[in-house]
């Protein structure tokens, strides 16, 4: 059923040079996690009423912690199991140099549903569109032949109980992102 | 390096956008609103273009983990230029002495650079300025 899924998207690959362009941008490994970054650190200084500002660096701190907590979680998985990538076991169209490092999880969805989802658990209307843009991270992933769809669907649930975990951890101590806000504050970087 | 570059001069522009989004006048390099979001914006898109395509980055898949190291320290060198820079065009600008709004009253937040330029900020604040 995974490697059904894999060779019908993968299939579409090599077809049309426009869509292999576009699946090589969103898929590989700066695009998507730079944009995310760049428009989160726009957000942190440009949202322009203060109360909307701080719920906005909120999300921020919650991401950033949940991008610490799936990056551990990640290479502990890979160090435990190594699953072989899709180009290794079949003949597929890879459109991107070969990665080394394991399948499972897909560390690029991992990230971007990290960041996606932790922004949904503070800011729900832009978290829902940065959920648009992971999908399409995961999406690209397979399309590119590096990923099983497991492997994204994998780095999903990384990403999703990470920044759960993350938004309990800082509910239960709200003083850490008070704290941190106030800091940037007192040297005007907030 | 050529990562950290890209993310350093799209974080300089990203500054600027949100800088004229927000009217801190003193943070930004340009006196002109309008010109100054052009601009920001050219610099957004001449960084992305640089870095994803030319040389064939797209294409490549690497390992992300140094990303964690240079992400973090290209946007802090971009804050530490732009506050540097800011500081210096505007040093000449009249800062007001009354500020006029009363979160740039209190004196702390980024909103004071609505009124002075990071330079005066952290002056005003310090200890040794005040006696």
């Amino acid at each position: 059923m995974d490697y059904q899924i894999f060779s019908w998207i993968n299939g579409l690959a090599g077809q049309n040079a426009f869509l292999d362009e576009a699946g090589r941008l969103i898929g590989n490994e700066f695009f998507m996690p730079s944009t995310f970054g760049l428009l989160l650190f726009g957000l942190w200084i440009g949202t322009r009423d203060r109360v909307a500002r701080e719920k906005n660096q909120e999300a921020i701190i919650g991401v950033v912690l949940a991008l610490a907590l799936v990056t551990v979680l990640v290479n502990l998985t890979y160090f435990l199991h190594q699953r072989p990538r899709p180009f290794l076991a079949h003949e597929v169209n890879l459109l991107i140099t070969a990665p080394t490092d394991p399948s499972f999880p897909s560390n690029s969805s991992s990230v971007a549903f990290a960041v996606a989802a932790s922004v949904w658990m503070i800011n729900r209307p832009l978290g829902r569109v940065l959920l648009i843009p992971a999908l399409l991270v995961a999406l690209s992933r397979v399309f590119l032949g590096v990923h099983y769809p497991s492997d994204v669907l994998g780095g999903a649930a990384f990403g999703f109980f990470s920044s759960i975990a993350c938004s309990y951890f800082l509910r239960r101590f709200p003083a850490i992102p008070v704290s941190i806000i106030r800091v940037a504050r007192n040297i005007f970087l907030a | 390096m050529e990562y950290f570059l890209f993310i350093f001069f799209a974080s300089v522009a990203v500054i600027q956008l949100a800088g004229a989004w927000q009217n801190l006048k003193f943070l930004l390099f340009v006196r002109n609103r309008a010109l100054s979001f052009i601009l920001s914006s050219l610099l957004i898109i001449a960084s992305y273009y640089w870095f994803f395509f030319l040389g064939g980055r797209q294409a490549r898949d690497t390992g992300g983990d140094t990303q964690l190291l240079l992400f973090p320290a290209a946007t802090l060198a971009s804050m530490v230029f732009t506050l540097f820079l800011s500081s210096i065009i505007n040093s000449g600008k009249k800062r007001r002495e009354t500020p006029k709004s009363d979160v740039a009253a209190s004196g702390e937040g980024i909103e004071v650079l609505k009124e002075m330029t990071y330079w005066q900020a952290a002056r005003r604040k310090s200890p040794a300025d005040k006696n």
